[in-house]
């Protein structure tokens, strides 16, 4: 490992310059749990590492029931996990915030950190995925905006440009009778990286029982994290019993298109991509039924 | 009555026999090394199989054991009537 | 939950009860020193540059642009060991540290670079130059074995006492047990299974990767300071590779964190030495998580196949085994070690045994708590779990039937001595685990299987000195890696009549003690603690004359006994060593005992364990519910730490038998050389595991132990897969029984009908 140069920016406006010009050799670094381990195994080779855990618009947290969820990108998994306003509304993102790594971990790592690491088996990015998340980017230029699904464009990848810096997410705030789950596979209880993964977020009608919205997103069984626009129509417009959450169990496994490698075979990837799938509609189902 | 019980792949040399027994006066004991060069007499071609000229001792991954226990001495060991000769592995453990 | 154990029912003292461990306030507080934590002055850093090839020629190596980079000391390769004519045994050792013609798998030492910092000395690494013909290699068992596979090492021709074959192959050796006739036994058995096993090669995971930092001075002393599980055999190879004797090195073992056999082979210090040598400064070397994975010694992978036949009342006729082990790409022989105890537990008339030691392009295999044994026996746990299945047997009642003990013939011969075996059986019979009705719910069952291993004997020394104020310490060799000088310390107190508290423990360096063999094999507590015994009587001894002298009465007048010195003469209060102390310097000066030991190793260790499981059939994951391990252990020093290792045991046991594996490329590389990827169990992975202590006295031991730290990772495996086809229908042959293999056999199952045992 050679020397690299530390900037710890306090502002955006600096941080921007720094980053302005800059290509691969340049870190961003939030908690450093991925980028930290990857430059020590020599995956990446970093030369100058930007910190930019003092900028203050990447560490706002609010929530509002009008404009919803401003999560800042560099917020610790841990702090969006304690913020009550996200455990009532956002439950899934929760839940993916809070299976990343381990305890210790989520002390350090970000949502932002985790989505900016580009893997489609990031616990966060599904659950942002079906929540309609907006990702708040910042370049030189000024600011832009990338729908959650659009962010991710392949493994390790994401829509960042050179010079630009993720800032925040904007996540909608949740229709009356709203709710989202998470699943993840892995083989042990905790510290793997998930072998496949689904969000779903979940309406239901005034009647408490029929579905008039559906987003089912998932994760880890291909090269970008997937929307499963067909999964959401078998539940669309009709009670989820089981027969819908079959069917959207299929149609997810249709739409997973993984790899064999040594997390998961393409077989097991594409039945599980199912099975969570039916699993985290049921628990959203179950989290708006007990909240009535 | 000293017992030698003969690997499974030597038994070929001893007519299919898995032991053989060697008499010995009462109250004596004898080598190892002396034991096999009886059995060579009866049984030849024991020896160049189960001695390494190299080294002129037992071939290496194989160890002289008195019932279940390793003998220190190897082929200088000393058995008497009552015992029982195997040559087997050596035990390493990992724990 | 029940934690059975004994309290040595009011015959000992110290012995059976629980002290806090004298290290442990440093071990939890991070002031224990360990290998890494060495910080010598002027201090080099060690970098290995490895092979990236699984088999290659070594065609060249230069070293002269990292030797140029500021900041580099030294380089160093095989050249570097003395040169001249040397045997091929020399030749596999000296390879196993450092390539010379051949790298022989990924991540083969081929360079060692010293540096002023870690850093430099990684990039000066990347900097030398090699130039190899690479060629292809064998990675698994069943394609090294064949006649046409290519060969790992050139000259290997297999070892076999049916005569030399003289034919070049990847067999190291082929070793047979036989007795009986097992045709004729399979003929007349009203019941024969025959069924084919296979289990991947699986790591120590030990969480202190090896360092070693050594000092190599210009008037020729070298110490070294590393984790090892046997300084004393460290001391031994440096002597051999690097010819000297051995009066020339000191070997200090640091606390170690986990060896579980993975440390008794040194794989730093010999580079270290080297390169101190050629810098005359100390150099300091650890090896990251990937070299640990795939340049130590991991546990060998072992295809079997496994024929049981037995009578309709259960009584095994005869049994037939064939066992291949891989043993990387240098010869060992853990095949011939399985080979002893694939069957031992039963007793059986015909026996035909086969085992094979086979090379492949992998480093070389090292010990693993019980080497050999939980892949040998396996295969065995689970036809008998078939067999009990077919006859409509209780799984213990089999076992039962067919139980060595003591007199008993072991399958390749020798006659067991007072073993527990029968003991540990009822131990389980008589569980609350196995007594309450077995988990109900769809996809719950109950598994259980035995486990065999032996107590290795070798040699140990130690020393017991008695302070001015009585209180006393005990010295050994055998680095603790399992709260053994605690033991040590309780061995000591119960022979002295001190508490465990008043003697202080302390593990020596090569210098400091008589030669010890490896902590391993299962003999520290029994072996070291014999030296432990014979040290203190020998204390006593000492002891004995100076109250004689106090007293004026003849020594044959004084007896040790209750923890006083008494006289058989009259007029004399009893005196405990505490009180004997103070007059020790007015009576003759210092008190120490010594005793060096080679004793008659302890006789077999047994385990039998239950388990309860839940599988998710849609996702294949195996939840425990509930774990009982029963073991004799003999006597019992410490609970908790025997407790401790049992519990180990079975949690390392049921991450080989769930989700542990080498995962390798096209390539033959190992992709999951990280914990991330290697999968053990965490704490949230296993319930508590409940201990029952089984003590059957081992005959010759002065308190009557056994070993303990092995046979525990050897009947999760087979628990585990009887369980598994209790709740499923279906058994996984092949280990490990991950998520993707379970739903796997779950779906064929439902396609295909599993075949029939073959009946006569």
């Amino acid at each position: 490992m050679k020397p690299l140069e530390f900037s710890a920016p306090a502002t955006l406006d600096e941080a921007l310059g720094l980053l302005a010009g800059t290509g691969d050799q340049t870190g961003v670094l939030a908690g450093g749990t991925d980028l930290i381990i990857q430059h020590r195994s020599g995956h990446r080779d970093i030369g100058h590492m930007i910190d930019i855990k003092k900028i203050p618009e990447l560490n706002v947290l609010d929530f509002d029931t009008k404009t919803g969820l401003r999560l800042g990108a560099a917020v610790a998994c841990d702090d969006l996990g304690a913020f009550a306003p996200a455990q009532k509304h956002y439950p899934g993102l929760v839940e993916g915030a809070e299976l990343i790594g381990s305890t210790q971990i989520q002390s350090r790592a970000s949502v932002g950190g985790n989505v900016c690491n580009g893997s489609p088996a990031a616990d966060t990015i599904c659950p942002l995925i079906v929540l309609e998340a907006v990702c708040v980017v910042r370049g030189k230029d000024g600011e832009r905006e990338v729908a959650a699904i659009d962010f991710m464009t392949g493994p390790g990848q994401t829509a960042l440009q050179q010079g630009e810096l993720l800032v925040e997410f904007r996540i909608p705030p949740p229709p009356p009778r709203s709710s989202d789950a998470y699943l993840r596979f892995i083989p042990r209880n905790e510290m793997d990286i998930a072998v496949a993964s689904a969000a779903v977020a979940i309406t239901l009608a005034d009647d408490g029982k029929t579905c008039v919205s559906a987003k089912i997103a998932i994760g880890a069984v291909g090269p970008t994290p997937i929307l499963v626009e067909e999964a959401a129509a078998a539940l669309e417009g009709r009670e989820l019993v089981n027969a819908a959450l079959e069917a959207a169990g299929k149609a997810s496994s249709a739409a997973a298109k993984p790899i064999t490698d040594m997390r998961g075979t393409v077989e097991y990837r594409v039945h599980m991509a199912g099975v969570l799938t039916r699993r985290a509609a049921s628990m959203a189902l179950e989290r708006i039924q007990e909240s009535d | 009555m000293t017992t030698v019980h003969i690997p499974a792949l030597l038994r070929d040399l001893t007519g299919g026999a898995e032991q053989l027994d060697v008499e010995l006066p009462a109250g004596e004991t004898v080598s190892v090394r002396e034991l096999l060069r009886t059995l060579e007499q009866r049984h030849p071609g024991l020896w160049a199989r189960l001695i390494d000229p190299a080294t002129d001792d037992l071939v290496p991954h194989l160890a002289v054991f008195i019932e279940g226990e390793p003998a220190g001495m190897g082929l200088l060991a000393k058995v008497g009537p009552e015992d029982n000769l195997f040559f087997l592995a050596p035990i390493v453990g990992g724990a | 939950m029940e934690q059975q154990g004994s309290s040595g029912k009011g015959k000992y003292k110290v012995i059976g009860t629980r002290p806090i461990r004298h290290d442990g306030e440093d071990k939890v507080t991070g002031r224990a020193q360990y290998g890494a934590d060495i910080m010598l002055q002027d201090q080099l850093y060690g970098h290995l540059l490895r092979s990236p090839h699984s088999n290659a020629k070594i065609l060249k190596i230069d070293t002269s642009k990292a030797e140029a980079m500021p900041g580099v000391r030294a380089v160093v390769t095989s050249q570097d060991f003395p040169q001249g004519e040397i045997s091929a045994g020399k030749k596999y050792a000296r390879d196993r540290i450092l390539a010379s013609d051949k790298a022989l798998f990924k991540g083969h030492p081929i360079a060692a670079v010293a540096a002023e910092d870690r850093w430099t000395a990684e990039e000066a690494a990347k900097a030398i130059e090699v130039s190899y013909e690479v060629l292809p290699a064998v990675m698994d068992v069943m394609e090294a074995i064949k006649e046409d596979a290519p060969l790992v090492q050139e000259g290997n021709t297999t070892s076999t006492l049916g005569g030399q074959d003289a034919k070049p192959s990847n067999i190291v050796n082929h070793t047979q047990h036989k007795r009986g006739d097992v045709d004729d036994g399979f003929a007349k058995a009203e019941l024969v299974i025959e069924r084919e096993f296979d289990t991947k090669a699986v790591h120590q995971g030990y969480i202190e990767p090896q360092n070693a930092t050594a000092l190599a001075r210009s008037d020729g002393q070298i110490t070294v300071w590393c984790s090892s599980q046997a300084p004393f055999w460290v001391r031994a190879e440096l002597s051999a590779l690097l010819e000297l004797p051995l009066s020339r090195f000191k070997v200090v073992p640091m606390e170690i964190g986990g060896g579980f056999g993975g440390k008794i082979n040194s794989y730093l210090e010999a580079p270290a030495v080297l390169l101190s040598k050629k810098t005359g400064q100390p150099v300091k070397l650890v090896m990251s998580r990937a070299d640990v994975f795939e340049a130590t010694g991991q546990a060998s992978a072992v295809h079997s196949k496994i024929k049981i036949g037995v009578n309709k009342d259960g009584a095994i006729v005869a049994g037939q085994a064939w066992l291949a082990y891989e043993s990387g790409a240098l010869p060992s022989n853990w095949g011939m070690q399985g080979s002893m105890c694939v069957f031992a537990p039963y007793k059986m008339e015909h026996v035909l045994i086969d085992a094979y030691d086979v090379l492949t392009n992998t480093s070389k295999v090292a010990a693993y708590r019980a080497p050999s044994s939980p892949q040998a026996m396996f295969g065995t746990e689970s036809v008998m779990d078939e067999i009990a299945q077919e006859l409509g047997m209780d799984p213990i009642e089999l076992r039962l039937k067919n139980a060595v003990q003591e007199g008993d013939l072991r399958a390749d011969g020798p006659k067991f001595p007072r073993i527990g075996f029968k003991e540990t059986l009822e131990a389980i019979k008589n569980s609350d685990h196995y007594k309450s009705p077995p988990p109900s719910a769809p996809n719950q069952a109950r598994g259980l299987a035995a486990g065999f291993w032996f107590n290795a004997g070798m040699q140990s020394s130690a020393t017991v000195g008695i302070n001015m104020d009585g209180t006393a310490s005990v010295v050994t060799g055998s680095v603790d890696i399992g709260g053994s000088r605690a033991s040590m310390s309780i061995m000591a107190a119960e022979a002295l009549g001190l508490t465990a508290e008043e003697v202080r423990p302390s593990v020596a360096d090569t210098d400091s003690i008589g030669h010890t063999d490896v902590t391993g094999g299962s003999r520290t507590t029994a072996v070291t603690g014999t030296a432990v015994y014979e040290a203190a009587q020998d204390a006593i001894g000492q002891m004995k004359k100076r109250v004689a002298k106090l007293w004026d009465i003849s020594e044959e007048q004084v007896v040790f006994e209750d923890g006083a010195f008494k006289s058989t003469a009259n007029g004399h209060d009893p005196m405990t060593v505490k009180e004997l102390g103070p007059k020790l310097g007015m009576t003759g000066g210092p008190v120490l005992g010594s005793a060096t030991v080679a004793p008659k190793s302890v006789g077999a260790g047994f385990g039998v364990h239950v388990v309860d499981i839940e599988v998710d059939p849609e996702t294949g994951k195996v939840a425990i519910l509930r774990y009982t391990a029963a073991q004799d252990v003999g006597t019992a020093i410490h609970l908790s730490y025997v407790e401790g290792q049992m519990q180990g045991g079975v949690v390392q046991g049921i991450g080989w038998a769930l989700n542990e594996e080498y995962i390798r490329g096209e390539d033959g590389a190992m992709q999951n050389t990280g914990f991330l990827d290697y999968r053990v169990p965490t704490m949230l992975d296993v319930p508590n595991i409940e201990t029952i202590i089984v003590e059957v006295p081992a005959p010759g031991q002065p308190y009557g132990v056994r070993g303990v730290g092995e046979v525990p990772i050897i009947p999760p495996l087979g628990a585990l897969h009887n369980a598994i086809y209790k709740a499923i229908g279906v058994r996984l042959r092949a280990l490990p029984m991950s998520p993707p293999s379970v739903v796997k056999a779950i779906h064929e199952a439902r396609k295909i009908a599993e075949p029939a045992a073959a009946r006569t």
